[in-house]
């Protein structure tokens, strides 16, 4: 008798270790949690720099290839990514995008900002690996074409320091 | 999955001590019969087996326990482990020695002639490593710019952790003085140091850590041999 429950319990045990064995927490990154930061960015009007000013129809896209982050669009606030590799990334802002390439019509304006940084890379957890965190941002215009012809009339940093997307960090005049 | 883990275990400790309380209420015979006292040594299974089938873990672990006095014996285990944890945006690697000191209890009263052990039993565990970043991921919500994957490797060396565990298993007496057993164990962290700007993803001897908690838990199967020193009555 005491035999037989000396194997039943020796069966629990090892089946015990084998859930152990099979059972792993699936580690996900939960939605909730601050990744890095994404640049924020709102427009406003040069003649009255209190006031919220959309530009119209713009085309955000990165310098240095053809993706397009944000086409067309007519809000007063965006939030754009920077490179997480190199202390810099450069955007084009291009005002009054056209609707198509062929479209010639649309009087459209390209100007180039480069927003230079250093990195912070935190570690957050075993789901979420490292963010980095951009310290003493600074954004320079770049030269294009005559200075009049620049839409984007300032820049002002209003954060040197991304640290969450709750704060805008630039203000740009136009 | 965690708190599944605990409960299972914990109830398992109530039913080895209820196991023992209502064998104890029966006296079958009455014949003096001597038991062996010694020095019990073993490895766990586990872990060369593991060696050979999974590429990244390396370990072995020496096992040994020693009857000081009637169910009570002083146990210890040493073992080095090279664990490796791949998550999906990190990968880490730890690598070092442990020990582990403390006692069991056998809970089981054995017939005559029997000298199986079905055990619960307390550790103190003690562990030195270094710690490797390998990879890792910049995590970003926007999938606008390539992933930057960073290769390491980054090592922290020097690194210790000490923590508790309860233990309960069993080891039985296949042929004689040589044990079979297997036992689970809960282990619960005290200290550690941990890398700059990172963390322990897994300790030696800990296995691997769950981020928003000190606790973790482990297996073992083992074959132990036993040197026998004396023998003593039962009773």
């Amino acid at each position: 008798m005491k035999k037989f429950d000396l194997k039943i319990l020796g069966v629990g045990i090892i089946f015990l270790a084998l859930i152990n064995l099979s059972c792993q927490r699936d580690d996900i990154c939960p939605e909730a949690t601050a990744l890095t930061p994404l640049l924020r960015i709102s427009f406003f009007d040069i003649e009255n720099p209190e006031i919220s000013k959309p530009p119209t129809n713009l085309r955000v896209k990165a310098a240095d290839f053809d993706s397009i982050l944000l086409n067309r669009v007519n809000v007063s606030e965006i939030e754009i990514p920077l490179k997480t590799d190199v202390d810099f990334t450069e955007y084009e802002f291009i005002l009054n995008a056209p609707a198509t390439t062929e479209d010639s019509t649309a009087n459209s304006n390209t100007d180039k900002i480069r927003f230079t940084y250093a990195r912070n890379e935190i570690y957050i957890n075993r789901a979420c690996s490292f963010k980095v965190n951009y310290i003493d941002l600074k954004a320079f215009p770049q030269p294009n074409s005559e200075d009049s012809l620049r839409w984007i009339k300032n820049i002002v940093v209003e954060e040197e320091n991304i640290e969450n997307e709750t704060n805008t960090h630039i203000f740009i005049y136009h | 999955m965690k708190q599944t883990l605990i409960s299972l275990f914990t109830i398992s400790i109530f039913f080895l001590l209820n196991f023992w309380s209502a064998n104890s209420q029966t006296n079958l015979d009455t014949i003096q019969y001597k038991e062996k006292y010694g020095l019990r040594l073993g490895i766990d299974l586990s872990k060369p087996l593991k060696t050979l089938l999974e590429d990244d873990y390396r370990g072995l672990e020496i096992i040994g326990d020693y009857r000081v006095y009637k169910n009570y014996y002083l146990a210890a285990e040493i073992g080095n482990e090279e664990l490796a944890i791949t998550e999906q945006n990190i990968s880490a690697t730890a690598k070092g020695s442990y020990i582990k000191l403390g006692a069991d209890y056998n809970a089981y009263d054995n017939w005559a002639g029997m000298e199986n052990v079905i055990f619960v039993g307390m550790r103190y565990a003690f562990s030195t490593f270094s710690h490797t970043l390998e990879e890792y991921n910049v995590s970003t919500r926007s999938q606008f710019f390539p992933p930057n994957i960073i290769e390491g490797p980054f090592e922290t060396k020097g690194l210790t952790a000490s923590w508790v565990e309860l233990v309960a298993g069993l080891k039985v007496e296949l042929l004689n003085n040589i044990f079979l057993g297997a036992n689970v164990q809960l282990k619960r962290r005290i200290t550690q140091t941990t890398p700059s700007n990172f963390d322990n993803l897994a300790i030696p001897g800990f296995n691997r850590t769950y981020d928003e908690s000190l606790f973790g838990v482990g297996y073992s199967y083992t074959i132990s041999y036993l040197i026998p020193l004396y023998k003593k009555a039962k009773n």
